[in-house]
């Protein structure tokens, strides 16, 4: 899974944005460009599906801090996502199986605002899947043989609360709606202020699905280096809070703690051993022995807060499962020295989960390529706008000639 | 529709906030966009590999320089052109004697009273040196005061008050 597209509209800084994903891609810009408020759209969607909209827009300081402040309620809210998404349906009909095969989700909504009030309506809520509808026989032998009978999309849409679905397949299909959903749960009504997204309707585990599939990441390096309960999430936390209990779970499989090792000692060659200690008290704390000294480990708060970010990023790199990755400014406290080789890795990881940084970090950007940079800017009005610099031939010629893109961002020569 | 940019090389960061504060608001009405590059710490090779750029891209530019040692702007230009052999002379702009000289420019007469500085009458052969002696004992900070300069600035004094900035100006 991956993110192709995310557009939005009247959303904190941006009046109308839009972007389209790689596999690695670093988003850029000056202090206050916007770089936070593109990852606030994925908190918010993913606040949206786990507490409720209302709750979500609560979290962002309510309706006014959600929408432009200049813009206000004079335009609505919206955000698209379009998402690669593979997933697979069969189904029988008239005796005989169909499978529809999903390949990309595109989930929009809309808020809509009234002028001097903080209420709002849902004016858009569409869970748009493109598909392909195939035929499936059996051969003499047994196995299952898929003949395509050709592409389609399945709409499911809320309006006022009320659920419709279409579903648009090709001639020789003979699915139907009622084979994949049904109708009762058509029938169903959803409450005011409520998103598809976090109903227990068939469409959200979809939704879920993919939103839980982004992982954000802000690492506090100071966190980690306090003891923690041993009970906590599997997962390591957006903060990077229960690195402890992440490592204790990789150190224990010998397969993970042999790749963990391998990676760390790239980033980190003077860490000799890394081990977890669990106190009387039931709580965590990981020590590091660095080379220098032969038996003694330190331990978690006597750390630098570069190695615990070094730490934390490799987890976030290569043993998080979720396929799609935000880390806000990992370089932070890296050494400069160190940067190509950060980059390389998030490069090296992108190849099995898409990778998102934001960063205003000349190092990061010196070993990025052109293409898979980002730029969010302020425009005259104030509002963040995003562009791809490798598109504009002013950058391509400064590159031509030897200016790396370092300095143009340096010089603050890459906005358009 | 404005659709030329312009590049305005200057020396350092001093030169950079004029240039942001002073003279990008007027040029963005002629140009799409005004960019300012700062100059003090490329070598040849990179100041070269910019030109190119621009003239590749047919953008405008303006390469601005302290005059230094030069006894003549002519000869500022030909002892640049000496060694940056891409540029276009005409795009040199020389600033005489150092863009300090043109921070006091814009300040007229009554304001100077106010900021407890003399009342300059040119401000032509004023030097980075003789700047730093004339900030106020109340501006402990040379930022501060250089922001107050900026704060009443005013072009048209300026233009009386230093040739150069006259030149460049119209």
């Amino acid at each position: 899974m991956s993110l192709k597209k995310l557009k939005v509209t009247n959303f904190k800084s941006f009046n109308k944005a839009e972007m389209q994903f790689g596999s690695f891609n670093v988003v850029i810009g000056a202090n206050a460009a916007g770089k936070s408020n593109f990852i606030q759209i994925f908190q918010f969607i993913k606040e949206v599906i786990s507490s409720g909209l209302d709750n979500a827009i609560s979290m962002q300081g309510g309706i006014n801090y959600l929408r432009n402040m200049n813009i206000g309620a004079s335009k609505d809210f919206s955000v698209t996502a379009v998402f690669d998404q593979e997933m697979s349906w069969t189904g029988k009909v008239n005796n005989k199986l169909e499978k529809i095969k999903m390949h990309e989700l595109i989930y929009e909504f809309a808020l809509n605002f009234k002028q001097k009030s903080i209420d709002y309506a849902i004016s858009k809520d569409r869970l748009h899947l493109r598909c392909e509808f195939f035929k499936v026989t059996k051969t003499r032998i047994g196995t299952y043989n898929d003949e395509k009978l050709g592409d389609g999309e399945i709409i499911i849409s809320s309006r006022q609360g009320k659920i419709n679905v279409i579903m648009h397949k090709p001639a020789h299909s003979h699915l139907d709606a009622d084979h994949i959903f049904a109708s009762f749960l058509r029938e169903e009504q959803l409450p005011p202020h409520t998103l598809l997204a976090e109903t227990s309707f068939f469409s959200a585990p979809l939704i879920r699905e993919t939103f839980n599939g982004v992982s954000i990441y802000n690492i506090n390096p100071r966190l980690p280096k306090a003891a923690i309960p041993i009970t906590g999430k599997a997962m390591l936390e957006e903060d990077a809070g229960n690195l402890a209990i992440i490592l204790k779970k990789i150190l224990k499989n010998s397969e993970t703690r042999r790749k963990f090792f391998n990676l760390l000692a790239e980033l980190l060659p003077f860490v000799d051993n890394l081990d977890i200690e669990e106190r009387p008290d039931k709580s965590l704390f990981f020590k590091v022995k660095e080379k220098y000294f032969s038996s003694q480990f330190l331990p978690a708060f006597l750390l630098s807060d570069g190695t615990i970010n070094a730490t934390a990023l490799i987890i976030t790199l290569y043993f998080e499962k979720q396929p799609i990755t935000i880390i806000e400014e990992p370089e932070r406290n890296v050494h400069p020295y160190l940067m190509s080789r950060l980059v390389n890795m998030m490069k090296d990881a992108s190849s099995a989960k898409q990778i998102i940084i934001t960063t205003h970090n000349p190092e990061v950007i010196k070993y990025a390529t052109l293409e898979d940079v980002i730029l969010i800017a302020r425009d005259k009005n104030g509002f963040s706008s995003i562009t791809r610099p490798h598109n504009r031939k002013e950058i391509r010629a400064f590159i031509k000639n030897e200016i790396g893109l370092e300095e143009l961002f340096v010089q603050n020569l890459l906005e358009g | 529709m404005r659709r030329r940019k312009l590049y305005i090389f200057v020396e350092g960061h001093d030169d950079v906030w004029f240039f942001e504060r002073i003279v990008k608001p007027h040029l963005v009405h002629y140009y799409r966009r005004v960019f300012i590059i700062q100059h003090a710490r490329l070598s040849t090779k990179k100041k070269y590999n910019y030109i190119r750029s621009m003239h590749e891209m047919r953008a405008d530019y303006l390469f601005v320089v302290d005059i230094d040692y030069f006894p003549c702007v002519r000869a500022k230009k030909e002892d640049i052109v000496g060694y940056l052999r891409i540029i276009d002379s005409r795009a040199i702009v020389v600033v005489i004697k150092e863009i300090e000289s043109w921070y006091l420019a814009g300040i007229g007469n009554h304001r100077s009273r106010k900021l407890q500085l003399p009342v300059l009458e040119s401000t032509d052969d004023i030097t980075k040196e003789d700047f730093n002696a004339l900030i106020p004992p109340k501006f402990r900070s040379r930022r501060d005061f250089m922001n107050e300069l900026l704060k009443h600035y005013d072009i048209t004094i300026a233009i009386q008050k230093n040739k150069s900035f006259a030149y460049f100006w119209q």
